[in-house]
């Protein structure tokens, strides 16, 4: 007994619980009953059923359903079925399911994630360790685990149009994923990200430097230069400490500089601790601060680094200051600085920070200069510093620090700011590739135009990357030095002047004297520098107050006009100092290109010398050497030939082929001897043939091993062939290949003997066929000869005038003579004739000569010499008459008799063909008969019809067939003929409407075939 | 030799436009083919016997006499007759000697065909002769450019499309076609002689069409 549900269908719709309850109960226990009315709109109903739940068993169930199914029931039939579930308890029994599912995913998910309690059972993990990816979640549908454990939805995606939808599944892409350590995150300064190419200066954080340099000098030391930092921590250290006492000591200066230039004029000053407050602000402020530190040249920069400054003032200032290293560069610079500051300050704060730090920032600074663009930097803050102390600074480490020097500028920028060291340290910078510009730079920390100008030349130079221009610069600074003091005095930016100064000499680095001139000018220029420190000092306020946006600009602009400012100077200053190092330089150039050249060729010879195998052969390589067997003749007749058929390899192998230029002696010699031997031994050029073969040897253009002796000739016979330029080069190649293949001249010769006997054979059979007569000069001839005789009769017109062509004409024979060939020979003489001349088709008329006939045959008062035997019959023996029938008979003489085989050809002893035409014209005329006592009259041999009595008869009938003659009487043969005229005209009307029919049926048809 | 002319209508493009400069075409060679089922065909390229030699001669003759031995000796080289599985060939001795180098099998054609030898061994002449025939023919025919078109499709000459005919022409005689502007276009054998052709009704045939440079179009496949 268990409570079944039961579906009762087909109620009528007035039902209730009750009935049903009733109806039911015997059937077991009705624990519930649910009646479900659908009814359609208008109320009426149209379905009712009800779901009862019984206690019955399953018998009861049988019987019920069986009993009460189908049954009418209130006028309608009852459906009873065994019932789904009912929805709600449905819904709760996969609830308390789920529950329960998730309850224990949830603990094991507890259970695998350490220490974690969760009450939400239907929290998702985030992740599950020690989970392979790809695992689905347990409890979870669409979830997996994906790489690194990470629990990760499957994601259904719909597509634009949404008609398809596309799984994802995380696990699946693992691959894509790439965990990063920590340790790589770390972050890396920015001007680390920066690159720099030897000269470029980071203009980005040398402005930001610079605006930072006034309120942070820390700032600066980081920034921009994260990557000197990084470079050398050292550096770093000590710019940022030194940046940090410039930010004490010239807290303007440095601030006030630009990134350059703040570094620089840092490093400048650190590097001249000693020196005076190197106006480090103001090289560091490239943007124009640099004039007013520059002024501190022996001080430290005062806080010139404020790059605030103006940077057409620092740079006038500098400029002034410097002037005198740089007097055009400081023109230039004036405006130009801007420029060049603009470029150095980025990489002045560290610098120019450093530099106040004193000189052991030098150092650092120089490293930093050596740094990539350290070098301006450091230029400018040996500008900030000042002039002195970085010209002092250069001379002493210049050279220290042209190797050491880092190229981390904006310290080296600090530096300058130092003083000298900085210079010195700017000098080196400069060696270092950009360094040149951030000397420069750096001398513009100092706060010397001067030094920015001879950066901007520089910096020309230096974007070249050519450390040396900057030192050139750095001379033509020098040069300038007293230019620069008189720009100086113009400008009054000492600072620039300064700067330049030490520029100028951060520039001369590289070149000593050019730098010792301008340590000396610097020293000149000192009290400049001291003026221009003041006016540093000045402009370090200016600067400090200056608006980082101004000198940002002011960088800018300085970046641009130094450009141009540092060409100008470079024009000015450097050019001969310029040449002068171009020169050298494209000496060495050369030198060294010589040198790899002769090194390339040495390297050659060795190898092929070491190629001879005829040394090592049997030495300590193992080659497999495949020799002719011409060798040892070729020792014994070496002499024979002067081109010599050893295997050539090795060094000679390249003389031979005519590729080695050098000239060795032995080369030499060989090359003599062969075009020696090439004129005068080679007997076998001469000659037509011998041109000939020369002719082809020359194509290929002298190479030795093409060369042709001896054997190449051309045979005589050959060589006749000149005209026909085809067959020239045919039988060139004919021979060759003859001689080539030497083995197989015997077979071609052979083949030659067979070819001419086939020849043979073939004329043979051609007189066979065309008759014995006509076997003529079939012999060898000449190819000359057979050349001038073919003449065709196209091409050949009669030309009476001309003497050759009187073979064409006929001679007017005796008429003996041209009877008897007339009558008996015609055919022959006709083809004699045109044998003589091998006329290829005879279109004239063959003209039986007309008038012996005519005297023949119309003379009638001839006697016994004429041949007159049908003429004297003056009946039947008409003149037209015979003529015709002569004509006839010379015309139908060539005419074949088709009902002969296959084997009879049209020249074939015509005899029968003629024969048969001269019986029936002689059947027509019916002269035969008459005609015989005439012939006795003349002599046989000499008529012109047949006649029984004709010798000729012998040879021209052939037996088989009836004789011409007739044999019977006239009458016979007609009656015979009218006996079977009747049969023969039946038989020919058959065959003749056959034919015609056939023709019908295939008329159509034969156009179509063939 | 060289065959110029204009057309005229004539559907032989092919054959105005040809240049023969030399006699030698260049070997053609193949891929061995599948092993004949005749094997009375002669295989290997060999010279003619005298049988043969006679038959093709006898054949030439008809239509070029005895000009036949300038075809043997020719001043600008030696030529030689070959057979080559069943067909002559008219080659120069350099080609042929090359040729001997090449298998029985690949070799397809050598030089010139000029005909080959049917399974009774009659020899039958090829258009391909007609180059070698042309110069030296002895009877000459000319066709109307009207009845040119006729004769290259296969078609008898008659007597409205004759325009020349050389003089004594005999019957049954072995004639080069020729087209008004001595283009050769074929050979044939003349049916009736010059004297009958004057007599002859505008519908009746004059020349018997033996080949025309039309096959080389029709009959490509079979050309060799």
């Amino acid at each position: 007994m268990e409570t079944k549900r039961l579906f009762v269908g087909g109620l009528s719709s007035d039902i209730k619980e009750e009935d049903l309850r009733a109806r039911f109960a015997s059937f077991g226990t009705v624990s519930s009953v649910e009646i479900v009315r659908r009814a359609d709109d208008e109320g009426r109903s149209l379905k009712t059923f009800a779901f009862l739940n019984i206690k019955q068993t399953e018998t009861d169930f049988r019987r019920c359903t069986s009993i009460l199914s189908g049954t009418r029931w209130k006028g309608c039939y009852l459906k009873i079925q065994a019932a789904k579930e009912s929805f709600l308890s449905r819904l709760s029994r996969e609830r308390q399911e789920e529950n329960q599912a998730k309850l224990e995913c949830q603990h094991n998910v507890e259970d695998k994630i350490q220490g974690k309690e969760e009450e939400a059972i239907n929290v998702i993990p985030e992740t599950l360790p020690k989970a392979v990816p790809g695992t689905p979640i347990p409890g979870y549908k669409n979830w997996v685990v994906g790489k690194f454990a990470r629990v990760l939805p499957v994601v259904y995606l719909r597509r634009k149009d949404g008609k398809k939808v596309a799984k994802f599944d995380p696990s699946k892409t693992t691959h894509c994923l790439k965990r990063l350590k920590t340790e790589e995150m770390q972050e890396s300064a920015v001007s680390e990200l920066t690159w720099s190419l030897g000269s470029a200066v980071p203009i980005s954080s040398g402005v930001a430097s610079k605006s930072k340099a006034n309120s942070k000098r820390e700032g600066d030391g980081t920034r921009a230069n994260g990557k000197i930092d990084v470079v050398q921590d050292e550096a770093n250290k000590s710019s940022e400490g030194r940046l940090e006492k410039h930010d004490n000591n010239y807290s303007s200066e440095s601030s006030g500089w630009d990134s350059d230039s703040s570094s620089l004029d840092g490093e400048v000053n650190g590097g001249r601790a000693g020196n005076k407050n190197l106006v480090k602000g103001s090289s560091c402020n490239l943007e124009g601060q640099i004039p007013i530190k520059v002024d501190k040249g022996n001080t430290t920069r005062s806080p010139n680094l404020s790059k605030t400054s103006p940077v057409p003032a620092t740079q006038s200032k500098v400029l002034q200051n410097e002037g005198k290293l740089l007097s055009g560069s400081i023109e230039l610079n004036g405006s130009k600085h801007k420029i060049h500051r603009n470029g150095v300050p980025r990489k002045l704060p560290k610098s120019t920070c450093e530099a106040s730090n004193g000189f052991d920032n030098k150092n650092v600074v120089s490293s930093s200069d050596s740094s990539d663009e350290s070098t301006d930097e450091k230029a400018k803050s040996r500008k900030i510093e000042g002039k002195p102390n970085a010209i002092e600074l250069k001379g002493s480490n210049r050279k220290k620090q042209t190797n050491g020097v880092p190229r981390k500028l904006p310290k080296s920028t600090c530096e300058a700011s130092n003083g000298v060291d900085e210079k010195n340290v700017a000098s080196s910078s400069d060696s270092s590739d950009e360094s040149t510009d951030e000397k420069a730079k750096s001398r513009k920390n100092i706060g010397k135009s001067n030094a920015i100008e001879l950066k901007g030349s520089k910096r020309l130079e230096h974007t070249n990357g050519d450390p040396r221009k900057l030192s050139k610069g750095t001379g033509e600074f020098g040069a300038g030095v007293d230019k620069k003091t008189v720009s100086n005095s113009r400008r009054k930016e000492t600072e620039s002047s300064e700067s330049s100064d030490e520029s100028m000499d951060g520039n001369l680095s590289e070149e000593e004297s050019a730098s010792s001139r301008n340590i000396g000018l610097n020293n000149g220029d000192m009290p400049g520098s001291e003026s221009h420190s003041d006016w540093t000092k000045a402009e370090r306020g200016i600067s400090q107050s200056g608006d980082k946006k101004s000198a940002r600009k002011s960088f800018s602009e300085n970046l641009t006009v130094d450009s141009k400012e540092s060409k100008m100077l470079s024009q000015l200053l450097g050019d001969k100092m310029k040449q002068k190092l171009s020169n050298d330089k494209r000496l060495d150039a050369l030198m060294e290109k010589r040198k790899s050249v002769a090194a390339h060729k040495d390297i050659i010879k060795d190898a092929l010398k070491d190629l001879d195998s005829s040394k090592r052969r049997h030495g300590g390589k193992k080659h497999i050497v495949f020799d002719d067997d011409d060798n040892e003749d070729d020792v014994e007749d070496g002499n024979r030939d002067p081109v010599r058929r050893e295997k050539i390899s090795g060094s000679q192998a390249s003389s031979w082929l005519g590729l080695d230029n050098c000239s060795d002696d032995e080369d030499a010699q060989l090359t003599e001897d062969f075009d020696v031997n090439l004129v005068i031994e080679k007997p076998h050029f001469e000659g037509k043939a011998g041109e000939r073969l020369f002719k082809l040897q020359r194509r290929f253009g002298g190479d030795k091993r093409f060369d042709l002796n001896e054997r190449f000739l051309e045979s005589d016979d050959e060589n006749e062939v000149a005209e026909d330029d085809n067959h020239l080069n045919a039988k060139n190649n004919l021979v060759e290949s003859k001689d080539s293949s030497g083995k197989h001249e015997e077979e071609e010769e052979h083949t030659i003997i067979n070819l001419r006997q086939e020849k043979e054979m073939e004329r043979k059979v051609l007189g066979s066929i065309l008759g014995e007569d006509l076997s003529l000069g079939f012999g060898e001839k000449e190819f000359g000869e057979e050349n001038s005789r073919f003449r065709s009769s196209e091409t050949v017109r009669y030309d009476p005038t001309r003497e050759d062509h009187k073979q064409f004409e006929q001679e007017k024979k005796e008429p003996e003579k041209k009877k008897k060939k007339e009558t008996k020979k015609e055919e022959k003489q006709q083809e004699q004739e045109e044998l003589v001349l091998p006329k290829v088709s005879q279109e004239r008329y063959h003209s039986v000569e007309s008038t012996s006939l005519a005297d023949r045959f119309g003379n009638k008062n001839q006697g016994s010499s004429g041949f007159s035997f049908l003429f004297e019959v003056p009946q039947q023996n008409e003149d037209s008459a015979s003529t015709t029938h002569s004509d006839i008979g010379a015309a139908e003489e060539l005419i074949k008799n088709p009902f002969q085989t296959a084997l009879q050809l049209p020249y074939d002893s015509s005899g029968e063909s003629e024969e048969d035409g001269e019986d029936d014209m002689i059947a027509d005329t019916a002269v035969s008969s008459e005609s015989q006592p005439f012939y006795s009259s003349i002599p046989f041999d000499e008529m012109f019809f047949f006649h029984p009595g004709d010798p000729q008869l012998v040879n021209r009938i052939n037996d088989e067939f009836e004789p011409f003659v007739r044999t019977g009487s006239i009458d016979d043969v007609r009656s015979y003929w009218e006996s079977v005229r009747a049969d023969l005209r039946k038989d020919y009307k058959r065959k003749r409407r056959s034919a015609e029919r056939m023709q019908r049926k295939l008329g159509p048809k034969r156009t179509r075939i063939r | 030799m060289r065959c110029q002319g204009k057309h005229q209508g004539s559907l032989a493009f092919a054959c105005c436009r040809w240049q023969i400069t030399n006699f030698e075409p260049a070997l053609v060679v193949q891929e061995p083919r599948e092993l004949c089922l005749r094997k009375t065909r002669t295989f290997k390229m060999r010279p003619l016997t005298e049988e043969e030699t006679r038959s093709v001669f006898e054949k030439l003759a008809n239509y070029i006499g005895e000009n036949i031995k300038l075809l043997i000796d020719r001043p600008d080289g030696n030529f030689c007759f070959r057979l080559h599985q069943e067909r002559v060939y008219y080659i120069s001795e350099e080609i042929m000697r090359k040729a001997t180098n090449i298998g029985r099998d690949n070799l397809i054609s050598v030089g010139t065909c000029i005909g080959k030898f049917t399974k009774t061994r009659r020899f039958r002449l090829h258009i391909t002769a007609l180059d070698f025939m042309a110069p030296y023919a002895k009877y000459k025919l000319w066709v109307k450019p009207s009845g040119e078109q006729s004769f290259l499709y296969g078609n008898h000459i008659l007597k409205a499309s004759l325009g020349r005919i050389t003089e004594n022409t005999p019957q049954y005689q072995g004639v080069i076609i020729y087209s008004m502007s001595d283009l050769p276009l074929g050979f044939g054998a003349t049916s009736r002689s010059t004297q009958d052709c004057r007599r002859a009704n505008p519908t009746d045939i004059v020349c018997f069409h033996q080949a025309d440079v039309g096959e080389y179009l029709r009959s490509e496949n079979t050309l060799t």
